[in-house]
């Protein structure tokens, strides 16, 4: 055993040196605890690192190759005997950065010499047996991790060894298996990355997915989405067969309901103050100070919990401040280790161009699910990564977009003065459907129009801020044509089969009466010039409402 | 009509109820009494199963698809009027 | 089976560092869709599957009797019937149980009547057997054990209509087991483990290392060359559903007067980001499906749809991790497996007299249905056109998770179908998992087990 190992300590030392940057932090923290038992360091040397003393060591000893591994050896005696730590082979893999294996040989040879000398009755050693035994006529597969002293015991029991190796060694007595989990979970927990590194097993399919990948994915998802959209409305589909297909449905849709048409008229408002702000035309990543943090969507506020999770790298940098921040700032901030966030990102964009072409609702559908998301992190943390890639997204085509849209913009405006306001509505619809057509092609059109509607003051004073990326909110602020967007739930049926509800922004638009109308007065604004629209809208509270009482009912019920 | 008011009248009406749909189909020069009969033999004609809570054309769908043959001018006349749900949806007016 | 080729490909000593072993690989599953539930509506009533289980299982059944009772076999519906003509009728049983819980005899609680028992099982010698056709039903009574049957199954039965009104069964068929496709033996060793109930976030705290022993052994952290070699072949693990203990379910949040319950965090919350850090282990590793059972965070009603991604953060852009449906059904590496979290088999067994889940469930399989009692005791979508639990065609490994005990046979059948039948145990209890070899479909349990402080060398919890 001990000569099998002895080839292999150079190699464990260099992968030890090469993976102890990451290790350091780790073991400065041992450092401490072990400097306050002693308390013969001195406390300038608290921040030492192991390695460093490991080395300092090694320099001690004599150079030659063979004694690296006592070097190791003589960690791991000092981890066991002085801090009186419970060493698992895979808390020594992880801290030296060694294979797996090594450590496990490590152990052995450790156990082997300390047998020998005095301190060899202290130890005490958990083995990991396992192998086959026959149970009640079954030949089953045992893996056990058993005390020295069960050993023997257990060997006889099976037919056939397969594994047998230390678990760990330790100077405690162990009560139960616990602390052997929590060892080796605290120690997982320090280096999640490197686990799979250091194994033994090795499968090039278990990868993140490439953006690409994750791109695609959401795709196929949306074409798949949008088919099952269709046939939804094809079928005439139990009660809900005259109505519009988007109705308010799933939890979410309760959520929204909850407080009635007031609250999604707030919402509202705060969507296209804020929020908005943050969508595709992401260069203004504005926030309105206070707005936004209380309505962040459930499912908005689920995708969150799993960016934040994953990356608390580049926050704060522009996390809700009320000034605007420079697109060209925000480019270069680019996150480097993002990986997941990023992915995401790239994934919502990818998505997008693949379907440009696709139905209007799931490119409106598209579109919300992107601005939520963005917005959630808006709100949390300021995600830069995105609105970054967006930018250079848009910058490509900004120019070609930008004449497209003066010449819609005069169309539509000329239509919007010549038609009086009042007899509109199929006008308005066909504008609808224009509009959200151009939803698909052009992401910067659809929530620059609502947000010159919603306060036109700020928009252009942040427009102008901004500076080059929305210009085309000016122009289009000029040309006097608005479009509303309207959040609305819509659920549809990943490729999972998992039922997701969505808020999706539908666009409207709208004529200038509403421009110059305040932002408080807009809804009564907007239902004088639009008759026809209102009752349609106003249909949707209605419902909510009566779901709402249903929910009081929910609520009551505790008590 | 005043003299048929209900009670219930004064509370706000939230479903279409027959007596408002039917007048209006005749308006649009819809689906007749007679045609309405047909899809009503259809509906309970028990070989093609329950008839309750899916659209005609959803049962008739089915009946092709367990193997079995639905008359086919059922199936003219649900595509004849595609979005008359006295045609499409018997139950949605008594049910709901 | 895996032990002999832990022992075979190396020995019990910690192999070498340099050497790293490639998980084995297999094609990508082809998934069937047919769980999938894309357009959800709940607005239909139940009537529907029925007429549909029935319509769809006629033929079948009907030469089934024919291969039973003789080709001349007289098949009538049951409005046809005639007093003392012998004759075979075809219908959905519905079994009448005075046990039975009712939300009407709860209510009637209120009424001063006495509370009804509670029980794990409600068969009863009183309960009475009814078969349902399309237009009638009525009873059947004979050479037949109520407790054998469940409510839903679609059977014939040969017999006499007698003055009494009753049928009087002489002989029962059930539809048999489906034909199989053809086994495509798979060149080399491939193992898929399978593994239910982990139960995370289970007040029972120390089942945590089983499961990090189970893990280490499937990612090759634990063992010698030997056992890391033949972790290299494990190309698929199945997680049959249960992830989260049933602890996670705590009703305490409904009882409890809301101010109470205002700041408590629900138990699954917790449970998810410890089954999203298990995943994340397995999957770094190994393609892992994981499909939701009866206390996972998925819809309840079967066929349970996947997890939602958004829960696992960490594991979800692996791309080895595979969020599945509930009765999971894939082709892996040409071996077609079927199988559910065991709610189907749990509900047959808490409905019927019999006691073994590995016979439930060869019992379904006979039964040409996966879960006859769904919709009646067992959630299920309303279906209408189809009813996705018939099994048309035999799998090679048919699985039900969350058994009391691991269990395997091999059944075949008279038309050469070879199926593995594979009760897969609540690792939570038992520390078992079951490991498949997909060339000759062999079984074999796995057992995790950690020292007890008693001393006597017997592993507590693992050996039971």
């Amino acid at each position: 055993m001990a000569l099998a190992a002895a080839d292999e300590p150079k190699e464990e030392e260099e992968v030890r040196c090469g993976k102890m940057a990451p290790a350091a932090a780790d073991e400065a923290k041992e450092e401490e605890e072990e400097e306050a038992r002693c308390g013969k360091m001195a406390p300038a040397a608290a921040d030492e690192t192991k390695e460093e003393e490991e080395e300092a060591r090694c320099g001690k000893m004599a150079p030659a190759a063979a004694d690296e591994a006592g070097m190791c050896l003589e960690n791991l005696d000092e981890a066991v005997f002085d801090e009186g730590k419970l060493v698992t082979y895979k808390w020594l893999s992880h801290t030296l950065g060694v294979h797996i294996n090594s450590a496990k040989r490590l152990l052995e040879e450790f156990v082997e010499k300390k047998r020998k000398g005095k301190d060899g009755h202290r130890l005490n050693v958990t083995y990991m047996v396992s192998g086959k035994e026959v149970q009640d006529g079954v030949p089953c597969h045992m893996v056990s991790v058993v005390k020295e002293d069960q050993l023997p015991i257990l060997k006889r029991r099976l037919d056939l060894l397969t594994s047998l190796h230390v678990y760990s060694v330790g100077l405690s007595k162990l009560p139960d298996a616990a602390a052997l989990y929590t060892t080796d979970y605290d120690i997982r927990l320090d280096f999640c990355t490197s686990a799979s590194k250091l194994g033994a097993i090795c499968n090039a399919k278990a990868v993140p997915q490439l953006a690409e990948d994750l791109a695609e994915r959401r795709a196929r998802l949306l074409e798949h989405a949008c088919e099952d959209m269709e046939v939804q409305d094809a079928i005439p589909n139990g009660r809900s067969f005259p109505k519009p297909p988007s109705k308010p449905q799933g939890i979410l849709g309760m959520f929204a309901a909850q407080t009635g048409g007031r609250h999604v008229q707030r919402e509202k408002k705060i969507e296209d103050k804020s929020g908005e702000a943050k969508t595709e035309d992401s260069a203004v990543e504005k926030q309105e100070p206070g707005e936004p943090q209380k309505k962040v969507p459930a499912m908005a506020s689920i995708f969150n919990f799993a960016v934040a999770g994953k990356a608390k790298g580049p926050s704060k940098d522009g996390t809700s401040k009320p000034t605007v921040p420079e697109p060209v700032q925000i480019t270069k901030t680019e996150p480097v280790d993002a990986g997941m966030r990023s992915a995401q990102s790239k994934r919502f964009n990818e998505g997008q161009k693949c379907t440009e072409e696709q139905k209007e609702e799931v490119a409106s559908e598209r579109d919300g699910r992107g601005t939520k998301l963005r917005r959630a992190r808006g709100n949390r943390i300021s995600d830069t990564d995105k609105e970054e890639e967006e930018e250079e997204e848009e910058a490509k085509d900004f120019d070609d977009r930008k004449k497209r849209k003066d010449k819609k913009n005069d169309k539509r405006r000329k239509a919007a003065e010549e038609e009086p306001a009042q007899s509109k509505v199929k006008k308005r619809r066909a504008k609808q459907s224009r509009a959200r057509r151009e939803l698909s092609d052009s992401d910067g059109d659809e929530e620059t129009a609502p947000k010159e509607a919603r306060a036109p003051s700020q928009t252009t004073h942040r427009a102008f801020q901004a500076g080059e990326i929305a210009a085309p909110e000016i122009k289009r602020l000029a040309t006097g044509k608005r479009q509303r967007r309207i959040l609305k739930d819509s659920t549809y049926v990943d490729d999972d089969g998992s039922m997701v509800t969505e808020k999706v922004w539908e666009v409207e638009s709208c004529s200038e009466d509403d421009v110059q109308a305040e932002p408080p007065a807009k809804r009564p604004a907007q239902a004088q010039v639009q008759p026809a629209k209102i009752p349609k809208e106003k249909k949707r509270p209605t419902k909510a409402g009566k779901q709402t009482s249903i929910m009081g009912f929910f609520q009551k019920k505790p008590q | 009509m005043p003299q048929n008011r209900l009670i219930t009248d004064t509370l706000p009406a939230v479903k279409t109820t027959e007596s408002i749909s039917k007048p209006s189909l005749d308006v649009q020069g819809g689906v007749t009494e007679s045609e309405l009969q047909v899809l009503h033999t259809f509906d309970l004609n028990y070989e093609f199963g329950p008839c309750l809570g899916i659209s005609r054309m959803q049962r008739w769908d089915r009946a092709v698809h367990l193997g079995l043959t639905p008359p086919q001018h059922i199936h003219a006349l649900l595509e004849y009027y595609p979005s008359d749900p006295q045609v499409q949806q018997w139950w949605v007016a008594r049910t709901c | 089976m895996f032990s002999d080729r832990a022992a075979k490909s190396g020995g019990p000593d910690p192999g070498p560092e340099g050497q790293t072993i490639h998980r084995a690989e297999t094609r990508s599953p082809v998934r069937g869709s047919r769980f999938v539930v894309s357009r959800r509506s709940f607005c239909r009533p139940y009537a529907h599957l029925y007429a549909v289980r029935l319509a769809l299982m006629r033929p079948v059944l009907a030469s089934s009797a024919r291969t039973t009772w003789g080709s001349d076999l007289d098949i009538k519906k049951m409005f046809e019937l005639q007093v003392g003509v012998r004759c075979c009728v075809i219908g959905t049983m519905y079994k009448h149980m005075e046990l039975r819980p009712s939300i009407l005899k709860e209510i009637s609680g209120e009424l001063s009547l006495v509370p009804q028992p509670v029980r794990m099982r409600y068969t009863d010698p009183s309960d009475e057997l009814i078969l349902e056709d399309e237009l009638q039903r009525m009873k059947i009574v004979g050479s037949l054990d109520p407790s054998d049957f469940v409510t839903g199954l679609v059977v014939a039965v040969l017999g006499v209509e007698k003055e009494d009104g009753k049928f009087h069964v002489e002989d029962i068929c059930l539809a048999g087991i489906p034909p199989q496709l053809t086994f495509t033996v798979p060149e080399h060793d491939r193992f898929v483990l399978l593994a239910s109930g982990l139960g995370l976030g289970g007040q029972v705290g120390d089942a945590t290392l089983g499961l990090q022993l189970l893990i280490d052994t499937i990612i090759g952290q634990l063992g010698g060359l030997g056992e890391q070699r033949a972790a290299s072949q494990i190309s698929r693990v199945i997680l049959a559903g249960n992830l989260l203990s049933r602890d996670t379910q705590s009703k305490d949040i409904l009882n409890k007067a809301k101010y109470l319950t205002k700041k408590t965090q629900a138990a699954s919350v917790e449970a998810v980001k410890v089954l999203d850090d298990a995943l994340f282990q397995l999957c770094t590793s190994v393609d892992v499906d994981a499909m939701p059972g009866e206390f996972d965070p998925a819809n309840h009603t079967l066929p349970q749809q996947p997890l939602h991604r958004c829960m696992l953060p960490h594991s979800q852009p692996l791309s080895t991790l595979h969020l599945v449906t509930n009765p999971y059904e894939a082709d892996i590496d040409g071996v077609r497996f079927l199988g559910t979290s065991g709610q189907n088999i749990r509900d047959i067994y808490k409905y019927s007299g019999m006691d073994d889940w590995l016979h439930i469930l060869e019992w379904t399989l006979r039964t040409g249905h996966m879960a006859p009692t769904a919709p009646d005791t067992l959630g299920c979508y309303p279906y209408y056109s189809e009813d996705p639990f018939i099994l048309k065609e035999s799998p090679h490994v048919y699985f039900c998770g969350n058994a009391p005990s691991f269990q395997s046979k091999i059944l075949h059948g008279s038309e050469g179908q070879r199926v593995l039948l594979l009760s897969v145990p609540d690792f939570c209890t038992t520390r078992t998992a079951c490991l498949v070899c997909l060339r000759d479909l062999d079984c074999q349990p796995i057992k995790f087990s950690v020292f007890a402080d008693n001393g006597d060398g017997t592993e507590a919890g693992a050996m039971a």
